[in-house]
């Protein structure tokens, strides 16, 4: 049965090294979550941690939260936020998780940055399907509706859902990165290349615009017949008089 | 992996004279995490009092930026006359 984890350190701190002394850590879970299978987790719940006089986690009495890597769904993270004594709000919101090992878990090893919001866990499905995302996943505290552009683009595929177990998206210039509470879509900037992702079920979808056409009627009998060319490949479409 | 000595030690105004009993106000741009490791809250601005001859009093140490995570991060700070005027607003700095 899984267990909460007590968290430690931290050593927060002003630019000079003075201890942010008393103040308090609030965490507050990504979504509702649930563990070893009957438990829920309230992610509106916000919970208070006290810092001590060295700005790190008072262990009298001990911290503990819920590691990430035991609740379900997989992917959840806390937003970290940290308030000097007076309440003041000096470090975060940061996305952060907190793993069951090592146990107690020193927060000092966060990298402000650096999780993946909106993407999941390492066990999910995208992770699997979907990497190298710009930085914008990182900070923003979860999907928003705006586009963003980005340089690069990866998206790998463990079961061939993007047409391709790796597909790269150059975006620099005109390329884009569409986020939506539904969705993830990317473009790429020839308009040639589109992957959409639903963020719900971890589906995607790869796909080749047809930019390319040309267009020209040539008769053959009754039958006028007109062939396209898409992508290199020449379909025909018939017209006829006759039913 | 060690703090260093707060590179700016004297400040005066445009006309060359002591910043005298000024204050110079410095935080991180970002939140980062030292190589300790610790974290340096972003909006947690600490304080330096300056002397009679504008010379920084005591002997503030700051992690070299290269060592903090991410490393893109900057220093920011303002310098104060004793009478609260603005001598130098948010400028970056290095160590």
């Amino acid at each position: 049965m899984a267990t909460k984890n007590q968290i430690t350190g931290g050593g927060f701190q002003d630019a000079l090294g003075n201890p942010l002394a008393l103040g308090y850590l609030q965490f507050e879970l990504s979504q509702d979550s649930q563990v070893n299978g009957t438990t829920q987790i309230a992610a509106g719940y916000i919970v208070k941690i006290n810092l001590d006089s060295s700005g790190n986690i008072s262990t009298s009495p001990a911290q503990s939260v819920w590691p990430n890597d035991v609740i379900s769904p997989v992917g959840t993270f806390y937003l970290v936020s940290a308030f000097s004594a007076n309440g003041q709000l000096v470090w975060g919101p940061n996305a952060q998780q907190v793993l069951s090992t090592p146990s107690p878990f020193d927060i000092g090893v966060w990298v402000p940055a650096s999780v993946n919001t909106g993407l999941g866990g390492s066990s999910s499905t995208f992770p699997s399907t979907i990497g190298n995302l710009p930085s914008f996943v990182n900070t923003t505290g979860g999907l928003q509706d705006s586009g963003v552009e980005a340089a690069d683009v990866v998206l790998r595929s463990s079961n061939n859902q993007f047409g391709n177990t790796i597909q790269t998206f150059g975006l620099s210039g005109s390329g884009e990165v569409q986020v939506s509470n539904i969705g993830i879509t990317i473009i790429d900037p020839s308009l040639t290349n589109v992957a959409a992702i639903d963020t719900a079920t971890g589906t995607g979808l790869f796909s080749k615009l047809a930019t390319s056409q040309t267009p020209a009627a040539s008769t053959t009998a009754s039958d006028h017949s007109v062939p396209i060319v898409l992508n290199g490949t020449t379909y025909y479409m018939r017209l006829s008089t006759t039913p | 992996m060690a703090r260093v000595a707060f590179p700016l030690s004297v400040f005066q105004d445009s006309d060359g004279n002591p910043v005298s009993f000024g204050r110079v106000l410095v935080n991180i741009s970002t939140d980062v995490q030292t190589p300790t490791p610790e974290h340096i809250a972003a909006s947690f601005v600490v304080g330096i009092d300056l002397d009679v001859n504008g010379a920084v009093i005591g002997s503030p140490l700051v992690w070299p930026n290269a060592e903090l995570t991410p490393s893109d991060a900057v220093y920011v700070y303002s310098v104060y006359s004793q009478v609260g005027q603005a001598i130098v607003r948010e400028a970056s700095l290095t160590v």
